[in-house]
């Protein structure tokens, strides 16, 4: 009961520490950072013990439907249906514990930015409080006002607190986010009068056969619809421009949580309601992916900018996600999870850092940066670490991840599948090549501007968030087993419907 | 019985400290006291090494083998992570981490007063470690682990000094070849999956299956992918052992300190092609055009390296040619599927090439970072332990009789007359080579050596032997290449003790690739006789060309006209093949893709645009209509879903 009450925290806490905050003059502008952090760290705290303990109770039984802990359900909006219907599996749980840590060491590294400190904090935890409520709610309708939130929240934070071109990018963030979420609604309409029980509930509408005539329009606009948060071609475009413009802690949150809420639902909902039709389109969306893995790795060889080099290697890591799913054995689906773990905390750590940098040197072109490894070492050695997990090191969690895809979308016998396996795996000496480059161009060599002489090392608070992130990255890299099992207790539902 | 973890482990927990070490003190100026670094950094390996001893003394010949988790655990697949302690991970484990303590103690003196000095050996530590996993694995995955684990720190420690944007572009072009390799070796994996599940990535796994299917006969259906399997992971092989076709990062891979070259890049990693091939014996025994292949790639690379070699004035790049040279004849001997042998040389190697690489560095250190052999020469006297040692080195790489590669390479060229396709050529030109190999070294010795001294003034006033700590191993490892050759002799008692420990893991292999050969009946004595004829006449053609003043030094050290088309031929194809196409590719995407979605969003912006014009004519400041208006479509559309629904 407790743990069920503390779970809807996880969504209320934000909200209520926003809340709290509004009197508070701006002035006082360290008490409130002090506050936020400490609701950060309450959620994060709350994620973490409930992760464990259900990690520990061990996987419940999983047939056909989603076994979910911390159910709290009651009727919400009677006359459409609609329920407040909140609960959490394996899937759910560790993405909130990863939303919590990006939330956490998002705000640690926003700790100086410039601008109404006060206003920026209270749209971190609104951000955060959307993405927890995707992640949280199995009710659709609820789950749609919170995927609909995050986009606002962006887009307000872009606009006051960006840098560069950050109007073009936040608009272009915002209305490209907008045009998946009118795809996804009407595919949810759709799918609501459908289904005829009258009801949002997906757990009730996983158990209806939805006709064929609604899933072949329903699905293709559903899936890509999510898929435009996830960057899939040809709806990439916002990604690059959007992050760039984004504040860092937005890039975190953006690359490393928000961007994996697109597979999610892809998984959740469009291939769970509609596995007729998933298995009819997806070996088309094998072809976009191609795109995603393989050519962007390509265009981020040719960027100088820090923040464009690692959102096309987002795009192509996301393509990876995408590639786990089209491949539908569950190996594949497994890995598809892990990639969305891995990315995430692999992209969070890269902005970090990038930010970290590009607070010092005022530049992320990084022909204008050099020999910074000797006046930076931790920030420099955690830019190292990202770009070694991000190239598929083994030890990191990148290496799992990309190993269980690739071993399981190769025992998809569909010669397409194969060859985009293979496609997939050519591209890791793309990454190899970026990475190297921007680390070399970066870090190594002679200093080349005589203000870098000056740079000061990362503070305690950089400290704890690199640290924080790089064993996030090693716990899944070096001990892959319990997770990956557990994972599978959210999948099986999935791949049982997708087999029916 | 100790545990088999405890080998990978100690430099694990070495590496682990050594971070720490390195870390707490960047800040501060002088960094951690060199003397408690230093036996952090010598105790983890040389404990490494007794835990191997310990277990190879008692070893049962089927080996050891110990499970430490599973990797994929699903009810369909089932993949055990453990280590595999047999003959030929502990021939291989003895040398890796008797060599690796050796050199880390080397390593001690010759970083002294290095700006980095626990971040050197925190690498060191870090690569043993990988190093041991890729040996002691008991499945490719566990072996690729290490393999990319030895990749990483081989970068890390190319670029060590990084302010040099010469030496991290090295270790970039290292990785990035490397990585070339990686896919064959992944690709591999993959083939192997789909021809039985996951369960054949298990070494034990997959030997009984390929012994259970070609019993059934049913090997012929999986022959085609069995040899694809091959040929890939013989492509990773050539990554990671600096072979034609990706063998021009080792050169330049020489900018690492000298230490790092002795045991990364000539005793240890980039033998671990070799150790992979031997590991894979029964796959590769099955598929003879591949190990074709490799003979023929093997021979080239040997061939072309000796060649190369001639022209080079840096004393380590000659040597890394030698070793690419010399790695040729271990894939050479594995192309005949005498496995056996090609681990023997790979173990000789590892002696001689370390005892001639610490020389260098001990010349080098000495001439404070001079590397241009043009500008050595008489340090014979100066230098006498050196001398001794490098010539130690120098007469067992060119197999004078007695010396450790006498043995390993005389029984390569037997094999290769014997068993091995067109035999008396393939043979031919590997003597051919043997004779180039004593020119090029025997100019490498001479240079540096003898004559006149021909070096800077500052330089020639300090010219010191080593301190203890470096010339005492050196002095070991070049006992060990006078004598490691008679492991094999039966000369030590328990005759024949390298073949009976490798049998094994490689002998059915190599008996079923010797089934229905007729072996040529030619005395040993022959081959034995020819291949020390072709070291003397090699050191006398050397004596002949290269005692005589050596022309002035201008310019860098880089070969020029004649040599540098040998030297750079791969480095161009790879530019006309790799690179440029890279580059293509990319501008080709960049550009126009970019371009092509970025006008389809103008595009629709315009389009959008227009649209909210036509609508703005008759909305302007008429907010009742609006009202109205939005109310209806509204009412509208809810009726229509309605009735749609059924509802209605």
């Amino acid at each position: 009961m407790i743990d069920t009450l503390l779970f809807n925290f996880i969504w209320i806490l934000p909200l209520l520490t926003t809340a709290i905050c509004i009197p508070i003059g701006v002035r006082h502008s360290e008490a409130i950072k002090r506050i936020h952090l400490g609701s950060a760290v309450i959620v994060l705290g709350i994620a973490l013990y409930l992760t464990i303990k259900t990690f520990f109770q061990g996987a419940l039984p999983s047939g056909n439907s989603f076994s979910l802990s911390f159910i709290t359900q009651f009727s919400w909006w009677n006359a459409i249906g609609a329920e407040y219907f909140m609960g959490a599996d394996a899937l759910s749980l560790l993405m909130i514990l990863l939303t919590a840590i990006i939330v956490f060491t998002g705000m640690l590294v926003s700790w100086s930015i410039a601008g109404n400190t006060k206003i920026f904090f209270a749209l971190i935890q609104i951000l955060g409080t959307s993405i927890y409520g995707v992640f949280m709610s199995f009710d659709l309708f609820l789950f749609f006002i919170f995927y609909e939130m995050e986009a606002l929240c962006m887009y307000l934070m872009i606009g006051g607190f960006g840098s560069g071109n950050k109007d073009y990018g936040g608009k272009k963030l915002t209305l490209t986010l907008a045009l998946g979420s009118s795809m996804v609604l009407a595919a949810l309409l759709g799918i609501y009068v459908e289904s005829g029980i009258h009801s949002w509930n997906l757990l009730k509408l996983g158990e209806v056969v939805l006709p064929m005539s609604l899933q072949m329009w329903a699905f293709p606009l559903l899936f890509m619809g999510f898929a435009v948060s996830g960057s899939l071609f040809p709806f990439h475009f916002w990604s690059p421009d959007g992050h760039s413009a984004a504040p860092t802690a937005v890039s975190m949150l953006a690359a490393g949580v928000m961007m994996k809420m697109g597979p999610y639902a892809c998984l959740r909902v469009a291939l769970y309601l509609m596995p007729e039709a998933a298995r009819i389109y997806l070996p088309y969306i094998v072809y976009l992916l191609i795109f995603n893995v393989v050519f962007s790795g390509f265009i981020a060889i040719r960027h100088k900018d820090l923040k464009y080099i690692t959102a096309y290697s987002s795009i192509s890591h996301l393509g990876l996600i995408f590639l786990g799913m089209a491949a539908m054995t569950p190996l594949a689906l497994r890995g598809a999870v892990l990639q969305m773990l891995s990315h995430g905390f692999l992209t969070g750590l890269f902005f970090a850092t990038i930010g970290m940098i590009y607070s010092r040197t005022h530049t992320r072109d990084i022909t204008q940066m050099g020999g910074l490894m000797r006046k930076i070492p931790f920030i420099g050695v955690g830019f190292v670490i990202a770009g070694f997990a991000c190239l598929g090191l083994p030890g990191f969690s990148g290496f799992i991840a990309e190993a269980t895809i690739f071993i399981g979308s190769f025992q998809n016998d569909s010669s397409l599948m194969r060859v985009v396996t293979i496609l997939a795996i050519l591209s890791i000496t793309v990454t190899a090549i970026y990475v190297l480059q921007t680390a070399n161009r970066m870090l190594h060599g002679q200093i080349t501007q005589p203000a870098f002489e000056s740079l000061q090392d990362a503070n305690v608070k950089e400290k704890i968030t690199i640290i924080i992130l790089v064993l996030s990255l090693l716990s899944i890299g070096l001990f892959p087993n319990g997770f990956s099992e557990w994972i599978d207790s959210s999948i099986s539902p999935i791949y049982t419907h997708l087999m029916r | 019985m100790i545990p088999l973890w405890l080998i990978p482990l100690f430099p694990l927990v070495g590496t682990i400290v050594l971070a720490i070490i390195a870390l707490s003190s960047s800040d501060s100026k002088q960094g951690p006291a060199e003397s408690i670094t230093g036996a952090v950094a010598v105790l983890f390996p040389i404990l490494s090494f007794l835990s191997v001893v310990t277990l190879s003394v008692g070893m049962p010949v089927e080996g050891i083998r110990g499970t430490i988790g599973t990797w994929i655990d699903t009810a369909a697949i089932q993949v055990n992570i453990g280590f595999l302690f047999d003959g030929l991970s502990r021939v291989m484990l003895l040398f890796i981490t008797g060599i690796g303590s050796l050199i880390a103690i080397y390593s001690v003196g010759y970083m002294h007063k290095d700006r980095s000095f626990a971040r050197f050996f925190a690498y060191i530590n870090l690569f043993l470690f990988s190093m041991t996993i890729l040996v002691l694995g008991d499945s490719l995955l566990l072996t690729f682990l290490g393999w990319e684990g030895v990749g990483l720190c081989s970068y890390l420690l190319i670029g060590f000094w990084h302010t040099d944007l010469k030496n991290t572009k090295a270790g970039n072009k290292a990785f990035i070849v490397n990585r070339v390799g990686d896919v064959g070796f992944l690709l591999g994996m993959l083939c192997l999956v789909s021809i039985g599940g996951s369960a054949l990535l298990s070494y034990d796994a997959l030997n009984a299956w390929l012994l259970n299917a070609l019993s059934l006969g049913s090997i012929s259906n999986a022959m085609p992918l069995l040899s694809l399997a091959g040929l890939l992971f013989f492509f990773g092989c050539t990554g990671k052992s600096a072979q034609i076709p990706l063998l021009t990062w080792l050169p330049d891979a020489m900018a690492g300190p000298t230490p790092v070259s002795a045991l990364i890049h000539a005793a240890t990693m980039v033998t671990s092609g070799v150790y992979l091939l031997a590991r894979l014996s029964n796959l590769f025994v099955l598929i003879p055009a591949v190990l074709n292949i490799v003979l023929f790639v093997g021979l080239l690379t040997a061939f072309w390296a000796a060649i190369a070699g001639l022209f080079q004035n840096d004393i380590k790049k000659v040597l890394a040619y030698s070793t690419i040279s010399q790695l040729g004849y271990m894939f050479m001997a594995a192309g005949v599927a005498a496995f056996d042998v090609s681990i023997f040389h790979v173990f000789t190697h590892a002696f001689f090439k370390a005892a001639l690489f610490l020389g260098a560095g001990a010349v080098i250190h000495s001439l404070t970072g001079e590397q241009d052999m043009r500008r050595m020469g008489g340090l014979l006297k100066k230098m006498p332990l050196t001398s001794l040692v490098m010539i130690f080195g120098f007469l067992a790489i060119i197999g004078f009789p007695g010396f450790a590669g006498f043995w390993s390479k005389d029984l390569i060229l037997e094999r290769l007359y014997v068993s091995g396709p067109m035999g008396p050529y393939v043979y031919a030109i590997a003597l051919l080579t043997a004779v180039i190999t004593a020119v090029y070294m025997g100019r490498l010795i001479i240079m540096t050596f003898f004559g006149k001294y021909r070096g800077s003034k500052e330089n020639e006033a300090h010219i010191h032997e080593a301190p203890a700590s470096m010339l005492i191993p050196m002095l070991l490892l070049s006992v060990g290449s006078a004598f490691a050759g008679f492991l094999w002799a039966g000369l030590i008692p328990g005759a024949e003790f390298f073949r009976e420990m490798l049998a094994p893991v490689v002998g059915a292999a190599q008996s079923y690739a010797m089934l229905g050969h007729t072996a040529a009946h030619l005395s040993p004595w022959i081959f034995a006789a020819l291949g020390t004829l072709a070291a003397i006449i090699g050191m006398l053609i050397a004596w002949y060309l290269f005692m005589r003043p050596v022309p002035e030094a201008k310019g860098g050290s880089e070969p020029q006209g004649f040599g540098a088309s040998w030297t750079f031929a791969f480095d161009k194809l790879h530019e006309y093949v790799g690179i440029i196409p890279t580059k293509v590719v990319a501008w080709l995407l960049d550009v126009v893709v970019n371009t092509i979605i970025m006008k389809a969003q103008w595009l629709t912006g315009g389009i959008i645009e227009i649209l909210g014009d036509g609508i703005r004519a008759f909305q302007v400041r008429k907010v009742r209509l609006q009202a109205a208006l939005s109310f209806i479509g509204m009412a509208l559309i809810t009726i229509l879903v309605l009735i749609y629904g059924g509802l209605l």
